[in-house]
């Protein structure tokens, strides 16, 4: 496969389903919109000054440490309501991909140029788990450039003025974690994908309910019969997992609302900022290979489903 | 005579363990012939061409320039075009994307030609495909597959619910700008007057037999039509006429291999049209 024709490939994925490019744009329009007209919001981290902030600000303004982690958090959580949203359309576009084709029968459209079913599949599995990622991430990038200059013309000289030092190496460094962070969730959730794909090339009709009721099934199944929820458990941690490893959300409420509190939630959300633990999960290593080898039933069931 | 592009030997071929599609198919056809493969509908028509594209899997031995379809689609697709049916082109394609895509993944196509081709029509390269008008459509699924230099073009159907107009531009633009002799050119129709003055070859098809295989300029030589009244058709009905329906009161008459004098006693005789042999080689097989 040349790189030329994948390109192609890849292109047509974003020409077919334009909100794969609109949604984590739209979101980081509405996340720099918020930041020029809210007060309160600034990636996740709700500030309102009571006294015990007041006290964490005033110690924040002489210890830089603390400036380079909050910093580094606030930046990291911006992607988040991107990634998010985006992970919602990743989702219907992997229902839709392989069945939109055969419900418009442009498949023969599509099968009467020399691309193989195999390319077609990989570039359908790279656009879910690399291309929009990555797009994901750069425009997470720009959002947080774009919101750190807004927020420090807006609050240079108020007590919240230690937020917006800029710390280019902190910058530099949480571009690099949260870009490795999307390619370890890609791989995380890369069998949730093949699965969709699956169902996507398998449904006749109404793909969305094919993907449904297996788990249902299952989880039901298991529940009548046995009276547990394992099934449930695996699922949900598997669909969970990442946002496990990954906690970027400033949980005071574990920590207590006084300034040492504040600040104890600030150092656990740092110390959580990179998934690459996950990459030491044996769960992640089976479950890419668990989508590689229904990658194969993917490519397989285009050609067949091309005959009817 | 040139090698034949498509060799076709004991094609079968049957969904479901049904009555099969394609029942002991073999033809040959050759580099440079315009090929009509006609039948009623189910006949295995379309089969026979998604099997010659590698979209199915079939028994028996099939080469298409050399590839066995089954295993070689995607080398195979870069020297096969095909249209099927117009409406395969996707809705929401823009024309300008469909023109990047083909340039993108197909090492044979030439975009200034494709581009040359639909300045002659009133596609504009913004409008998506599902603004075009069928006819349209047409004019630029036929804009995209002219630019490719392919050396077999398969057609299943390919004005099917276009009006006239675009019906008759889609041959003779076919025709003049694309067919050269390098190529080979397979079409499948129900029209059979409106290919029946391009093709040079035809193979009928009925319930997935071959039905007939032949040059058109052997077709005068092998059948003879004769018009005769009503009196003589009883002495000519002895020499054995494969179909014979009434016209305005007389008989027509069509024979396999028997010479026009043979004939001439029993009135007038011409070559018949591929619409009447058609309909005599389709009820013949049904008799």
């Amino acid at each position: 496969m040349n790189v030329r024709a994948f390109v192609t490939l890849v292109r047509r994925e974003y020409w077919e389903h334009r909100s794969l490019l609109w949604v984590p744009l739209g979101v980081a329009a509405l996340l720099i919109l918020g930041t020029l007209f809210g007060t309160q919001m600034h990636g996740g981290i709700t500030i309102s000054l009571d006294g015990d902030d007041t006290e964490y600000f005033s110690r924040l303004a002489t210890d830089t440490i603390a400036q380079r982690k909050i910093f580094a958090v606030w930046i990291a959580g911006l992607m988040l309501p991107i990634l998010i949203a985006s992970l919602f359309v990743i989702f219907g576009y992997l229902l839709d991909c392989l069945y939109a084709e055969r419900k418009d029968r442009s498949i023969l459209f599509w099968r009467s140029l020399p691309v193989s079913d195999r390319d077609t599949v990989l570039a359908k599995i790279f656009v879910a788990l690399v291309a929009t990622p990555v797009l994901v991430w750069a425009v997470s990038l720009v959002t947080s450039l774009v919101t750190f200059l807004l927020a420090s013309l807006k609050l240079g000289g108020t007590p919240l003025a230690p937020l917006v030092i800029w710390h280019g190496f902190e910058w530099l460094a949480i571009q690099a974690t949260l870009l490795g962070n999307l390619l370890v969730a890609a791989l995380w959730y890369s069998p949730v994908a093949a699965y969709l794909m699956l169902m996507s090339v398998y449904a006749k009709r109404s793909p969305w309910v094919w993907a449904a009721l297996p788990p249902v099934f299952a989880i039901t199944a298991e529940k009548l019969l046995f009276g547990t929820r394992y099934v449930a458990q695996f699922l949900a941690h598997r669909l969970s997992g990442y946002f496990e490893a990954v906690n970027v959300t400033v949980n005071r409420p574990e920590h207590g609302s006084s300034a040492d509190g504040i600040a104890r939630s600030v150092d656990t959300a740092h110390e959580r900022l990179s998934a690459l633990a996950l990459l030491g999960d044996v769960n992640l290593w089976l479950g890419v290979a668990l989508c590689a080898a229904s990658l194969v039933v993917v490519m397989r069931l285009r050609r067949l489903r091309g005959e009817a | 005579m040139t090698d034949p592009v498509i060799t076709a030997r004991h094609l079968r071929k049957s969904y479901n363990a049904g009555k099969p599609v394609l029942d002991d198919v073999s033809f040959d056809i050759r580099s440079g012939r315009i090929v009509g493969l006609m039948g009623p509908n189910g006949a295995g028509k379309t089969t026979a061409l998604k099997a010659l594209l590698g979209l199915i899997g079939f028994e028996g031995e099939l080469r298409v320039l050399g590839h066995d379809p089954r295993t070689a689609r995607d080398q195979l697709m870069q020297e096969i075009c095909f249209i099927a049916d117009v409406a395969v082109l996707p809705k929401w394609l823009r024309v300008s994307q469909a023109l990047d895509y083909v340039a993108g993944v197909h090492p044979k196509f030439d975009r200034n030609r494709a581009e040359t081709v639909l300045a002659r029509t009133d596609v504009q390269l913004r409008a998506r495909i599902g603004e075009l008008s069928k006819g349209m459509t047409t004019q630029l699924h036929l804009a995209l597959i002219m630019a490719i230099d392919a050396r077999i073009l398969v057609l299943d159907e390919p004005t099917l619910g276009l009006d006239l107009l675009y019906r008759r531009t889609f041959y003779d633009t076919l025709l003049n700008d694309y067919f050269d002799h390098q190529r080979t050119i397979l079409v499948t129709t129900h029209q059979v007057e409106e290919v029946e003055h391009l093709l040079t070859d035809v193979l009928f098809i009925d319930r997935g037999r071959i039905v007939l295989d032949a040059a058109v300029e052997d077709l005068s030589s092998r059948y003879v039509q004769l018009i005769t009244s009503a009196a003589q058709a009883s002495a000519a009905r002895a020499l054995g006429p494969i179909d014979e329906r009434e016209v305005f009161g007389r008989i027509a008459m069509t024979f396999e291999n028997r010479s026009a004098s043979e004939l001439a006693a029993f009135g007038e005789t011409r070559t018949p049209s591929l619409a009447d042999l058609f309909v005599a080689k389709m009820q013949g097989a049904r008799r």
